[in-house]
């Protein structure tokens, strides 16, 4: 198992040229040359990875003891690691972590508690957190993977097993694959055994009801939430555009109307012919204003109600494109658990 | 049902229009309802209630070198009556015309308008008259100008009337 993330070797990397550059004096020029090429070759390669750097932290346990925990937790991490979609924390550091923020292992096995006490300090973008529970043959296992940064549950797992306890090993490792979103091996599937009851949450997936939702609230919400922005932000202008040309037309409509009832009463009331002419022809007018707006408002608000509809309906039908874990890119200072050193920590997507 | 208000919502949205007025110029002081010369009532309908007092205006429209009138007016006795008759301003008071009114009580008022000498003379449309009725019955009664009124150049001669007109009262 790789006992440090690939950020920390790129840290060390760094310093070791560092010191490498100043022993052979070369140019200040040629060191910015080859920094910015090597900083783009890793953030190329970076984006081409679908790797996460993954802390498991030891599973909560009930009916089994600490020791058997401890096992298939390890098991668990070993079948994570044969994902190939996982860099492995260190255990023993994340363990040693706990107890110098003054807390037991066994008393911090949450991700609420992992994640107040040494969030900022933790090497990994995500941590696994888990429990298995035992009685009698039966078995329920849980596993969340929560994203460091967002604080947010990616995936969660859980299976209800009833069978032999190899089965639920077997069906512990299942979960390793599962919880990465990627398909078990044949030979692993093949290995079941038992009843199994399975549930797999994504917290944060998207969906085309919830872009649906959202579009029929808000025009463009729904693309916003699809990260279609700029289709968002069309749909949401071409109907601020609509609504707000049927509002003026509104406003010249309901002062045109007021006009033709004021000059229409004064017309029948007028007893002199020059000022019944006048109010004739005011009237008329004002009637021609009224109904140019009436058509104007009812074309502007038909243009929005289409637009909300369309919107709408390209909301419901945009393709998702899912984010893969730890795609958003965040950069900052913290301590290197390993070096004791503040280190500059560089999230990027990795696939 | 949430997503069907808000799509039945939306579809109302595509319907939406708004009340609109459509104005009937009907005044009968306007020459395109009433063919010049001619005797209107204006205006046409009054609402009024049982004991109420109506003020009706008589008007000659567009006429030219009148100097007297005689305006006969029908009404039903049964339902109204006539309190009072007084002289509009058409006939300029300045002038001192002769204003007379004969009430029969029968449903019929003629009322007199006329300036004394030759050269005096009124054009144009104007008030020639003001008749108050006292509604004593509810209903609805028609206020009619006979065609036998008449209008008179300074010289006696009749000048032909082209529309006569009428006023509704409603009494409730």
């Amino acid at each position: 198992m790789r006992s440090i993330t690939s950020l920390g070797l790129l840290c060390r990397y760094f310093n070791f040229r560092v010191k490498l550059f100043s022993i052979i004096d070369i140019s200040k020029s040629m060191y910015r040359y080859y920094l910015i090429l090597f900083t783009g070759l890793a953030l190329m390669r970076a984006q081409e990875s679908s790797v996460i750097s993954v802390g498991v932290v030891d599973f909560q346990a009930e009916g089994i003891s600490d020791l058997e925990v401890r096992t298939l937790t390890q098991r668990f991490t070993s079948e994570l690691n044969n994902t190939a979609r996982a860099i492995l924390f260190d255990r023993e550091v994340l363990n040693n972590q706990i107890t110098s923020a003054g807390l037991t292992v066994a008393g911090c096995k949450t991700p609420e508690c992992i994640l107040t006490n040494i969030g900022n300090e933790l090497g990994a973008q995500f941590i696994i957190t888990g429990s298995i529970s035992k009685n009698g043959d039966r078995y329920a296992l849980a596993a969340v993977l929560t994203d460091v940064v967002t604080q947010k549950a990616e995936r969660v797992l859980s299976t209800d097993y009833r069978g032999p306890v190899d089965g639920m090993i077997t069906e512990l490792e299942i979960m390793a694959w599962e919880i990465m979103d990627l398909e078990p091996p044949e030979s692993l599937v093949t290995k079941r055994k038992g009843k199994t009851k399975k549930k797999i949450k994504k917290p944060n997936t998207k969906s085309s009801i919830g872009a649906l939702a959202r579009a029929t609230a808000l025009p463009g919400w729904g693309h916003f939430y699809l990260d279609q922005n700029s289709r968002g932000l069309m749909f949401m202008s071409a109907e601020v555009v609509a609504l707000a040309t049927g509002y003026f037309a509104y406003m010249n409509y309901s002062r045109a109307y007021d006009n033709v009832d004021r000059y229409w009463g004064f017309y029948k009331e007028s007893t002199d012919h020059t000022e019944l002419q006048n109010y004739k022809t005011r009237t008329l007018e004002a009637e021609q204003i009224m109904l140019d707006n009436n058509n104007l408002l009812t074309v502007a608000f038909r243009a929005a109600a289409a637009i909300h509809l369309v919107n709408m309906l390209d909301a419901y039908m945009t393709e998702i494109v899912q984010k893969p874990l730890g795609s958003s890119a965040t950069v900052g200072f913290n301590l290197d658990p390993i070096s004791h050193q503040p280190q500059l920590r560089l999230t990027i997507a990795l696939d | 049902m949430r997503w069907i208000s808000f799509i039945l919502t939306a579809c109302v949205s595509v319907f939406v229009s708004c009340d609109l007025i459509d104005p009937e110029f009907d005044n009968p002081l306007d020459v395109q309802n009433n063919k010049p010369p001619a005797l209107l009532i204006s205006p046409e309908d009054y609402a009024s209630s049982l004991g109420q007092s109506v003020e009706m205006s008589l008007y000659a429209l567009e006429v030219e070198g009148v100097a007297g009138m005689r305006a006969q007016v029908n009404y039903d006795d049964t339902m109204v009556e006539v309190t009072q008759v007084v002289p509009g301003t058409f006939f300029d008071s300045n002038q001192s015309p002769l204003f007379v009114y004969d009430d029969d009580k029968n449903g019929k008022i003629d009322v007199y308008s006329v300036f004394l000498g030759s050269n005096k003379q009124v054009s144009g449309t104007g008030n020639i008259a003001i008749i108050n009725f006292r509604v004593i019955s509810n209903g609805e009664t028609v206020i009619q100008i006979s065609n036998e009124s008449q209008l008179l150049d300074s010289n006696g001669n009749s000048i032909p009337l082209q529309s006569f007109g009428k006023g509704v009262i409603r009494a409730q």
